[in-house]
């Protein structure tokens, strides 16, 4: 419940305080954002299975993201950010159906 | 591992007792939807806490990273996209290039196509004013012969043959008498000039005291005026075999003078085609 209110909070304060995003930040933080959505799924499941611990889900979040970031940032400087950054989004995005899929079959059994 | 403490010490309650609950049975539905329900209760628990922080974070970077799609701006852009966004731009930028220098070059045909207009409009008034003196619509001045003829053998055959040889040595202008003398002009012998009609036919020692010119009488002495370069006009007058030698031959006199001006006054009027229309394309058709 806090969460769902956090999550309510978080997109309200972003549409009111629009924050402006550092310009160093900036291609990162698309990425950074699927990477917590990611974690988030991934919490939800572990909610769902019972093994839900908060300790847990706040290092998987923050690592996500910052793995996420640094792939991304490391292939920019490799010259192959776009590919990277491709690569990162699609492998989450997986990550994110199998949560997802898991969470489905706790809630419907389907 | 005691059964009888089932709970294996929880950091914190309600995740303890769910972590208890999912170990024991992994996949049960009802568990799961009760599970959500239990978490879905607001409790001020360091769990519940920190996920709300952490989704609160996601919420602002999501809306935030919309924000930032829909204001394109380039800086926000990665090194590689730049770079196929200016490799794209400086392409256009050729391409608009080449359109420039390909209308330029239209710009300057049509120019100098103007130009040429121009210059054939000029041409055009020149051969207006050229053609206006051929046809005797207008007098001229300038530099050219007076050829005086007469006595016997200065008939119409003789006055033709002076402006044939006239035309030929390029005359631009020719007057017989008071008369314009153009393409149409014809020179019979006057059927009113006695010396004319009681001559035998043939007899070319005859001579003319007038001809008719274009239905006008003129008597002798016969007076061409011609402009022209003189000297070629005097020569094709009086080269051996010409006009004057012909005249002479005959018996009659004949001169000529090179002049450095002369003076056509006699004009014709310019007449109007009845018959024919001349061809327009710009009009389509005469009325």
């Amino acid at each position: 419940m806090i969460a769902a209110l956090g999550l309510l909070l978080g997109v309200t304060l972003g549409l009111v305080l629009t924050p402006a995003v550092p310009a160093v930040l900036a291609p990162y933080l698309p990425i950074a954002v699927v990477a917590a959505l990611d974690a988030v799924f991934g919490g939800l499941r572990s909610l769902l299975d019972g093994i839900f611990d908060d300790k847990v889900f706040v290092v998987s979040f923050a690592s996500n993201v910052l793995v996420a970031a640094v792939i991304v940032y490391l292939g920019d400087q490799l010259g192959v950010g776009a590919q990277l950054s491709t690569g990162v989004v699609v492998v989450l995005s997986i990550r994110i159906f199998a949560n997802a899929a898991a969470i489905r079959r706790h809630l419907f059994k389907a | 591992m005691s059964s009888t403490t089932r709970p294996p010490e929880p950091m914190e309650p309600s995740a303890a007792s769910d972590g208890r609950e999912g170990a024991e049975e992994t996949t049960d539905g009802p568990d799961g939807r009760s599970r959500l329900v239990a978490a879905l209760r607001p409790r001020a628990t360091r769990s519940q806490l920190a996920a709300g922080m952490l989704c609160l974070l996601l919420g602002l970077g999501l809306v935030t990273t919309v924000r930032d799609q829909d204001s394109t701006d380039l800086s926000t852009l990665r090194q590689s996209d730049l770079i196929t966004l200016l490799d794209s731009t400086s392409t256009r930028a050729d391409r608009l290039q080449g359109e420039v220098a390909e209308l330029a070059r239209t710009r300057q045909e049509l120019r100098a196509a103007s130009g040429d207009s121009a210059a054939a409009r000029e041409v055009a008034r020149e051969r207006l004013d050229v053609l206006g003196i051929l046809a005797g619509t207008a007098p001229a001045t300038g530099p050219g012969i007076t050829l005086t003829l007469s006595g016997a053998g200065a008939d119409a055959d003789l006055m033709l043959s002076a402006v044939q040889e006239l035309r030929d040595a390029g005359a631009e202008a020719i007057s017989l008498g008071d008369v314009r003398v153009v393409a149409s002009t014809y020179v019979v012998a006057d059927p009113a000039d006695p010396a004319t009609s009681s001559a035998e036919p043939g007899d070319l020692s005859a001579s003319a005291g007038s001809v008719v010119v274009d239905g006008a009488v003129v008597s002798a002495p016969f007076v061409f005026v011609a402009i022209g370069e003189p000297t070629t006009l005097a020569s094709a007058m009086s080269f051996p075999g010409g006009v004057l030698a012909t005249l002479s031959a005959r018996g009659g006199t004949g001169g000529v003078e090179q002049e450095d001006a002369v003076e056509i006054s006699a004009v014709r009027e310019a007449v109007a085609p009845s018959e024919l229309v001349p061809e327009d394309p710009g009009e389509g058709g005469a009325s």
